[in-house]
């Protein structure tokens, strides 16, 4: 059960990254997004940051350690699902600047304006999985 | 009227995590937390894919635990719960005021919760959250989705911000 440590490590981690960086600020997400009002260009060296570090270790690193089976992916490509998720995704993006990970590690920090973004999230995915669930 | 019901209200607050930078003497330097922070959140994903297999997308972690009769809801619990924490575990370490301007309208928000759990769902398939067993093919996915989230949310922040407001 070495994932469960690990998990609640990398969750920690990944948290005072968002925080670090000051990605749990909505207004900063969206200023980055608004190319032609107020830019806040800095959110592109969270991506530089995290995108040179993970490549770097996914080249020295390999595959993972754990010799575990793992299931074979059911989608590796472009596809409409993948573009139209994506799409949905930045329309909410933009509206308040809040990304799920964002969301999730500001929730303790108590507004409720957070704790209602998250609620509605998680409806959203569950409602997914149940027009999933129905259509099989 | 569609901007009274959209209308993005912010109280902004004093939000001031600098606290590394500062002690790093690098106080001038805004794109030190920046890099850094994004740093913080490769190291996470490294862990998180070399120690268990698996993807820290956040989406996809959290839309696992949606779905019932599932074996591998453990690792999600613990990797949400370390989101969780993180912030009280950041200030434990460093005495910081983590107060934030929020979006404070409830139609917006909801709308906006709704649209970023169900996009991440549908874009999702598989991939996010899942044990993968090469990252063949999830880069070039990860991108284009990125692409098209960046577009999408930067045309949105148009709308609201220099359409609907202005």
């Amino acid at each position: 059960m070495l994932s469960i440590p690990v998990a609640f490590i990398s969750g920690l981690i990944f948290g005072f990254g968002l925080l670090l960086s000051r990605m749990i600020d909505p207004v900063k997400v969206q200023n980055f997004f608004d190319l032609t009002g107020n830019w806040d260009a800095n959110l592109a060296f969270v991506a530089i940051g995290a995108i040179a570090v993970a490549a770097l270790g996914f080249r020295l690193g390999g595959r993972p350690r754990k010799a575990e089976r793992f299931p074979v992916p059911a989608r590796a490509s472009i596809d409409p699902p993948l573009v139209g998720g994506a799409v949905l995704f930045g329309i909410g993006l933009g509206m308040t600047g809040y990304f799920p990970g964002s969301a999730v590690a500001s929730l303790l920090l108590g507004r409720s304006e957070t704790g209602i973004f998250v609620l509605a999230m998680i409806g959203g995915m569950a409602f997914y999985r149940l027009l999933k669930s129905g259509a099989s | 009227m569609i901007s009274a019901v959209f209308y993005h209200m912010t109280d902004v607050i004093d939000f001031n995590p600098d606290f590394l930078a500062k002690s790093c003497g690098m106080a001038n330097l805004t794109a030190f937390p920046d890099l850094a922070g994004g740093a913080l959140i490769g190291v996470a994903v490294l862990i998180l894919w070399l120690f268990a297999g698996r993807i820290a997308y956040v989406g996809g972690i959290l839309g696992g635990l949606c779905e019932q009769f599932r074996g591998d809801m453990a690792w999600r619990l613990f990797f949400v719960a370390g989101l969780l924490l993180s912030p009280l575990v950041y200030r434990l370490l460093a005495p910081t005021r983590f107060e934030l301007a929020v979006p404070s309208s409830p139609v917006l928000l909801v709308a906006a919760g709704f649209l970023v759990g169900f996009g991440a769902s549908l874009a999702d398939g598989e991939g996010g959250g899942r044990a993968w067993p090469s990252l063949r093919g999830l880069g070039l996915r990860a991108f284009v989705a990125t692409i098209f989230v960046m577009v999408a949310a930067a045309v949105t922040v148009y709308f609201f911000r220099h359409l609907v407001r202005g």
